[in-house]
């Protein structure tokens, strides 16, 4: 059910102390991932506001020239360390060294950390969403873990992605509390609490990740109970505008990225969380694209050539940060769209499909809320600090979480 | 349990023993004194440049390593040093290089260094990041806890991460997140929905709801009930416009039991052969085809009309009169029987059997038989049979009263007089003078000679225009055909009233000529009115109907018969309990009965159906209520009967949970466990929620647990390693071999404490091996290894080059789960996965193969492949297809997994920024070719080099596995300068040059699959055990699960403090 605009203003008080942010417009951070990078000659912007030039792989975002943030040369350095494919993507936006071998470790994620401070505001703290399942196996020494996720929660756990757009969708908006499902939850903590006295310290490490997992959810159980309680900003939507989608696993992937964009869009819209992660494809995937007539090849394996299919299939992917934006952007939040109130990048963890990492393809739409100024091209190639996770540290500033550093950064850019 | 640490490191001093000669040992100061004196020096000088400080090329900084002991902390890059020493990789081209001797004198000193680092550290379990179960392990183990395989719970949960040897049952590859936690609540919740609640605990079903469950049972009834009788035999109903068959099914199956009697009664008759032989040969009843025998083959002649004359006719025929005597056998059925409609019954006045006996027997009969038209010139003959019966016919005098033609009225309202059969000569011969026809000649024989009328044989007079006969009488009659014309014959029978009192006889008329008089249950026995002769017959009747009653039991068991019905199961197998159950079967049908109106609820479902069925009569029939209501209390008191047995089940439930979570978390419960699970059901029960609801959450709760989710072991104190319990073992053991739960038998050698004997843990892990469940480690580990597992989902094919690729790739995958099944329950050879001559095909693929001699879908081991292509892994179209591209090969890919998967070799990874590949195929370019131009880029070659020559050797096959029809150039020269050609010359150079390298490799995986984490240094001694005992043994794949269950790294865990010091 759509709101008029003025009704949505903050009715229901004042916000809760220490929480300057609750009742304004909020900012909201949206990832989305393409794994293999992008044709080497057709990704680049040139220009300022709406006479920005753009190559041929960003066309699809012409229309939000005036709200975008096109950024070259920056780069992960511990990426450059693996340099294939398992070892560019786990840490993309971390930072952080990666373990080899068998074992796992990363960093937590951006997008997890912003969840960690803020992501109590909303009934979700973060929605991490995919659209291609992830690879069991180990290529190159590296788990292929890395490769199918860029989020993080904790250094040795990646957050799970929801690649069922039904379930995606039950996240967002299946509020009816099971009868008996937090008598099972209390018994479990309880089962945790106990045997963790008789195992290792290694191993109490472990069970606290269950420990928390089933804390966390008793809390979302908990919120869900009090939805509409919340005090701050309302929404300007509260219910589901889309059918919940079938269930199962979508055979079609125009299909598939279509309805967890519109998840995306319905999340931020309803505010049920603001910080979102969306991996189109996995690094080293295997999706094909019969649509586009380009069957013969699989992503990874396409993206080894500057060939015309290449081209369709990147803008295949730019089509649908466009179609987020255009979404956002027809949803009215007082004098600002969704999308102004929104910080939308699209990045890679390489270049290019032959595994060039030394600069990361970053594109970004919405200012934020007005705190970043559109239609802009950025150059930092060249520059001795031109970390991935300077970028990370300006978005931080944006949603209202200020760290001294994150990876391997000590500062924010400037320019964003 | 056994904590004995010093005992469990016996079997490792066997293991290092032979590897600790093999190595010239040096005393460890000497190595360290080495390092510091000659060794780090020459590291300093040939790899300083490049490998120091925070920018140390690959992240391997060398100057950190200042003396032996700064080695010994971080081994694992010294693991690498080691490999790149050997395969001489560094230093690169251009730097400056080690003499021969210097190289030489490095390799040593790092091989001896770590070779005696491996020994003092040899058994160490290692680390072992706390495992939950991977989602195969987890919908493996419900299958096991529930019985029900068909159960999917993970099929919606987020992939298993890889880790340690490339396995995702290593736990550093598990992480947990709150929306993990909701998943295996609701695939816990979707689990418990399975529970099926009976009066002596819980089962489970494939199935949720109780209709599907109530089906389940009314279709094992059913196939116990096809078991012993025969479908068919139904007959078409329309009620009410619905049209169905009903009353098929449940026949006595006679002509089966017939064919045994006749085929074997020379044997039986002579004591050749038994009852029992006879029936185990024609798949029959023992029980049934006894009885039929003593039937037939008893000569005390028992005067029983029926069976009398069948006996005669059996002893007589010969195995061409089957037919004839079952058709017989089935027209006396017909008649001796007859069905009800079930649906309303107890009813008042309304029937009670399905199957009910009917006793033809008449004391008069009236016979009709309307006459045929015959062609001109011809006569029309009827004949009037009267049958004995076989009883003798001392008594069998009958009275055709009045036999007449008559006609039928010409729609005037008049109608020609009847004539009688007495006068029928007469007029005939009238008839014929007045038509003037030719028959004349033959007048006296129409008719009967009138003075056969009126009189009984014995001279006494009877009514002038009756017939006495003795039966066995047959009275051809021909009529003329004017007269006979548009009449009909009748008829009166009854038996002689003074002669014919005690007689028994059959009487037919028919327009045909008939057989020698026989027997026929299709037709009625007329009795003279009194009470001795009846009884006699109906005797005869109840005999026959005993030994051959039309249907044994009511299969249908849901009654269709009538639109709106009381009777929600009917049960009517009183014959089949009779005739062909043992006591133990007849045991197993009320106890699967007994289920169904348990799950069904039956008794109080009974309540509702009357309830409707009452309000549904009154609608047009308030007659009707009344009928129904004496059924009124008899329905409550069952329902209440039910109610309170529902309520006496309910602690039933909640002790099998009890069971239940001991076996799902593979430990007895302490006291305090148990009590938590009964008051979580009580606390659920006092909010109100329902028995079944409150035991399926507490259920749920169960498999919630971190008890079930993770392989929870109890470390020892201090940092001393200590075997682990008897139960922890058997859970190693059974996740290991069956990535599952123990099963009892494993559970019970663990309490009593046998599984750490070493001849039990042996019988059972060949146990373990030999059980189907054994397919699980085919899947899990071999498939996983070779990076196969879940082929039959491969997406990855050009759909417009390969349209065939989706049918088969679930077969592709067939084959190579069923090659490795196969070799790990019948314990193989290793060596087979490289070189095998046979594998399991069914007819689709092995047509794909270009094998013509498998014909149908049966799966079957076929042998004599490597003369057609195939034969172990290189020619399985699992590896071939997924290691190419998505429109064609790919030598590349193919050649890289030969090198890294098969061999276990590593390969430098590609460096950055490698010139581009050009995926468009230019024309008239092979895959080869291009790959050939590609690699000759010199930054390309030197890795290229490594692996492409063993995917050129297989370019005969084509993206997905096919032979290519045309010779293709398969001829290529490996890294260490052999040539082969084609895949017979790649198996052969593995399989021989190269079989200890593979030998190794498998031997690494299957540790580290067995553990559940990456080989480390310290593993090194084991390995090489594996490997000796497998060169020993035949390469026998049990060999090295024996040696891995033995081992200390398998047995033992380390204790909690360990690395504290």
């Amino acid at each position: 059910m759509a709101l008029p605009w003025m009704e949505s203003l903050n009715v229901w008080g004042s916000s809760p102390a220490g929480d300057g942010a609750a009742s304004q417009t909020p900012v909201r951070m949206a990832i989305l991932f393409a794994g293999c990078g992008f044709h080497s000659h057709q990704w680049w912007a040139r220009g300022q506001g709406t006479a920005m030039e753009l190559g041929k792989v960003l066309q699809p975002l012409h229309d939000f020239r005036d709200r975008m943030t096109f950024i070259r040369g920056l780069f992960n350095a511990e990426a450059l360390k693996g340099n294939i494919h398992s070892s560019q993507t786990g840490n993309l936006l971390s930072g952080a060294p990666l373990s080899a071998g068998g074992t796992i470790r990363s960093g937590t994620s951006v997008d997890q950390i912003v969840a960690e401070k803020i992501g109590h505001r909303t009934k979700l703290p973060s929605l991490v969403l995919g659209c291609e399942k992830a690879n069991p196996s180990v290529h190159k020494n590296y788990s292929m873990l890395y490769s199918s996720h860029i989020s993080w929660s904790s250094p040795t756990t990646p957050t799970p992605l929801e690649v069922y757009p039904a379930l995606a969708f039950d996240q967002l908006f299946k509020d009816s509390v099971q009868r008996g499902d937090r008598s099972v939850l209390d018994e479990v903590l309880e089962d945790a609490r106990s045997v963790r006295r008789h195992i290792s310290q290694t191993d109490q490490q472990r069970l606290d990740e269950y420990l928390n997992s089933v804390r966390e959810l008793e809390q979302r159980l908990d919120q869900a109970r009090q939805r509409g309680e919340l005090q701050g900003w309302r929404p300007t939507q509260t219910r589901p505008d889309m059918p919940r989608p079938q269930d199962g696993y979508p055979q079609d992937i125009v299909e598939h990225m279509r309805l967890m964009c519109d998840i995306l869009v319905l999340a931020f819209q309803t505010d049920t969380t603001r910080i979102c992660t969306l991996k189109l494809n996995n690094d080293h995937g295997t999706l094909r694209f019969p649509h586009l007539g380009v069957d013969y090849m699989i992503h990874h394996l396409l993206s080894h050539a500057d060939s015309d299919d290449w081209l369709k299939v990147n803008q295949f992917f730019l089509e649908q940060m466009a179609y987020i934006a255009r979404r956002l952007d027809a949803i009215q939040e007082g004098d600002r769209t969704a999308l102004d109130n929104s910080m939308l990048l699209l990045c890679s963890s390489m270049l290019t499909g032959h595994h060039d990492a030394t600069q990361l393809p970053v594109v970004m739409l919405g200012t934020a809320g007005g705190q970043i100024q559109g239609g802009r091209s950025l150059d930092y190639l060249g520059q001795s600090d031109r970390q991935m996770c300077r970028l990370y540290l300006s978005m931080m500033n944006k949603m209202g979480v200020h760290l001294d550093r994150f990876g391997d950064a000590t500062r924010p850019l400037d320019e964003v | 349990m056994n904590r004995h640490c010093g005992r469990l490191f016996l079997p490792l001093l066997l293991v290092a023993g032979p590897i600790a000669q093999a190595q010239e040992q040096r005393p460890a100061a000497d190595l360290d004194q080495v390092y510091a004196a000659e060794i780090r020096p020459l590291i300093e000088h040939y790899c300083g440049q490049c490998h120091t400080g925070a920018l140390a090329e690959a992240d391997l900084d060398l100057s950190v390593f200042r003396s032996a002991e700064d080695v010994r902390k971080q081994v694992k890059s010294w693991l690498m040093i080691r490999r790149i020493l050997l395969n001489e990789q560094m230093p690169p081209e251009g730097s400056p290089q080690p003499t021969d001797m210097e190289l030489a004198r490095l390799q040593a000193w790092v091989r001896d260094f770590l070779a005696r680092e491996a020994e003092s550290g040899a058994g160490d379990p290692g680390p072992i990041v706390l495992r939950r179960l991977s989602n195969a392990e987890y919908t493996y183990a419900i299958h096991d806890l529930t019985g029900v395989d068909t159960l999917e719970p993970t099929e919606e949960f987020p992939i298993d991460g890889a880790a340690g040897e490339g396995f995702t049952n290593v736990g550093s590859g598990q992480g947990m997140s709150p929306a993990l936690i909701q998943k295996y609540l609701d695939a816990a919740k979707g689990v418990a929905e399975h529970a099926v609640l009976l009066p002596d605990g819980i089962r489970f079903s494939p199935s949720t709801t109780r209709r599907d469950q109530t089906d389940q049972c009314l279709a094992r009834i059913q196939s116990f009930y096809r078991r012993f009788t025969a479908d068919g035999g139904g007959t078409a109903v329309n009620l009410q416009g619905i049209r169905f068959e009903t009353n098929q099914g449940g026949l006595l199956p006679v002509g089966e039991y017939l064919a045994a009697t006749l085929a074997h009664r020379d044997a039986l008759l002579s004591g050749r052969g038994t009852i029992e032989q006879v029936a185990a040969e024609c798949g029959l009843n023992a029980r049934y085809l006894a009885l039929l025998w003593k039937a037939l083959t008893r000569d005390d002649a028992s005067r029983s009309i029926l069976l009398d004359a069948f006996r005669e006719r059996w002893r007589g025929a010969g195995p061409d009169d089957l037919g004839k005597l079952t058709a017989e056998i089935e027209r006396t059925q017909k008649a001796l029987w007859k069905f009800n409609s079930i649906g309303q019954f107890g009813r008042e006045g309304g029937p009670t059997r399905w199957m009910e006996a009917v006793a033809p027997i008449v004391t008069s009969q009236e016979l009709r038989l309307p006459l045929p038209d015959v062609p001109p010139g011809s006569d029309v003959v009827i004949t009037l049979a009267a049958h004995d019966l076989d009883d003798g016919n001392e008594h069998d005098f009958v009275v055709w009263q009045r036999p007449r033609i008559e006609f039928k009225s010409d729609g005037t309202g008049s109608a020609n007089p009847p004539v009688w059969l007495r006068d029928v000569r007469q007029i005939a011969g009238q008839v014929d003078r007045t038509i003037e026809t030719e028959s004349s000649a033959r007048d006296s024989s129409f008719g009967l000679a009138p003075n056969a009328f009126g009189t009984h044989p014995d001279g006494s007079p009877i009514a002038p225009t009756d017939l006495c006969v003795r039966a066995p009488q047959r009275l051809e009659i021909h009529l003329p055909r004017d007269l006979a014309a548009g009449g009909e014959f009748v008829a009166t029978a009854a038996l002689h009233g003074g002669s014919g009192t005690n007689g028994s006889v059959q009487l037919q008329v028919q327009a045909t000529k008939l057989d020698a008089h026989s027997v026929s249950g299709a037709l009625p026995i007329l009795v003279h009115d009194a009470p001795e002769p009846r009884q006699r017959v109906e005797a005869a009747m109840d005999e026959y109907r005993a030994l051959f009653p039309l249907a044994l039991c009511y299969a249908r068991i849901v009654p269709v018969d009538e639109v709106v019905t009381l009777t929600l199961y009917y049960r009517e197998d009183d014959h089949l309990k009779r005739l062909m159950l043992d006591d133990a079967q007849a045991a197993e049908l009320d106890r699967l009965w007994d289920k169904l109106y348990w799950i069904s609820e039956e008794p109080l479902q009974l309540v509702v159906a009357l309830e409707q069925i009452t309000e549904f009569a009154t609608q047009d029939r308030p007659d009707l209520v009344k009928a129904f209501a004496p059924l009124r209390e008899p329905i409550q008191r069952r329902a209440e009967a039910f109610q309170q047995r529902l309520a006496a089940s309910e602690p039933e439930h909640v002790q099998a949970i009890v069971e239940f979570a001991q076996r799902a978390w593979r430990r007895p419960l302490t006291e305090d466990e148990r009590q938590g699970l009964r008051r979580m059901y009580q606390r659920l029960r006092d909010e109100q929620i329902p028995h079944a609801d409150a035991i399926r959450l507490t259920l749920a709760r169960v498999l919630t647990s971190p008890a079930f989710l993770y392989k929870l072991e109890q470390p020892g104190s201090g940092s001393e390693s200590h075997a682990v319990s008897d139960r922890e073992l058997a859970s190693r053991l059974s996740f290991f071999l069956w990535s599952s739960v123990p099963d009892d038998p494993l559970w019970a050698a663990a309490e009593s404490g046998r599984l750490s004997d070493d001849a039990e843990r042996r019988m059972q892990t060949h146990r373990m091996l030999n059980d189907p469940r054994a397919r699980r480690l085919a899947v899990e580990f071999a498939c996983q290894w070779l990076h196969l597992r879940g082929f039959d989902r491969n997406d990855d094919k050009n759909e417009s080059l390969f349209p065939e690729f989706a049918a088969l790739r679930g077969d592709m995958y067939e084959e190579t789960v069923r090659f490795f099944e196969d070799m790990f329950r019948n314990d193989g050879s290793i060596l087979d996965i490289l070189d095998a001559d046979h594998t399991f095909l069914n007819e689709l693929l092995a047509r794909h193969y270009g094998i013509v001699r498998v014909a149908g879908s049966d799966w079957r081991r076929v042998d004599g492949l490597r003369a057609e292509g195939r034969g172990g892994v290189l020619g399985m179209a699992t590896y071939l297809a997924s290691q190419s591209g998505a429109s064609r090969t790919s030598p590349i890919l193919r050649g890289n997994w030969v090198y890294e998967t098969l061999l276990g070799e590593r390969l430098p990874r590609p460096p950055a920024g490698v010139p581009q590949l050009p995926e468009a195929l230019p024309r008239g370019l092979t895959a080869r070719e291009l790959i050939e131009r590609h690699t000759s880029e010199a930054a390309c070659a030197k890795c290229h080099a490594k692996i492409d020559p063993y995917g050129f050797a297989l370019e005969q096959y084509d993206a997905i596995g096919r032979l290519v029809p045309d010779p293709v150039d398969t001829k290529t020269t490996l890294p260490d300068g052999r040539s082969i050609e084609g895949i017979d010359g790649l198996r052969a150079y593995l399989s021989t040059d190269r079989r200890e390298d593979f030998v190794r490799q498998f031997c690494r995986k299957l540790l580290g699959y067995a553990l559940g984490r990456e080989v480390q240094l310290s593993d090194e001694p084991l390995l090489a055990e594996m490997q000796r005992q497998l060169r020993a043994n035949g390469y026998r794949f049990r060999v090295a699960v024996e040696v891995v269950v033995s081992s200390p790294q398998f047995r033992n865990i380390r204790g909690r403090a360990f690395g504290d010091e």
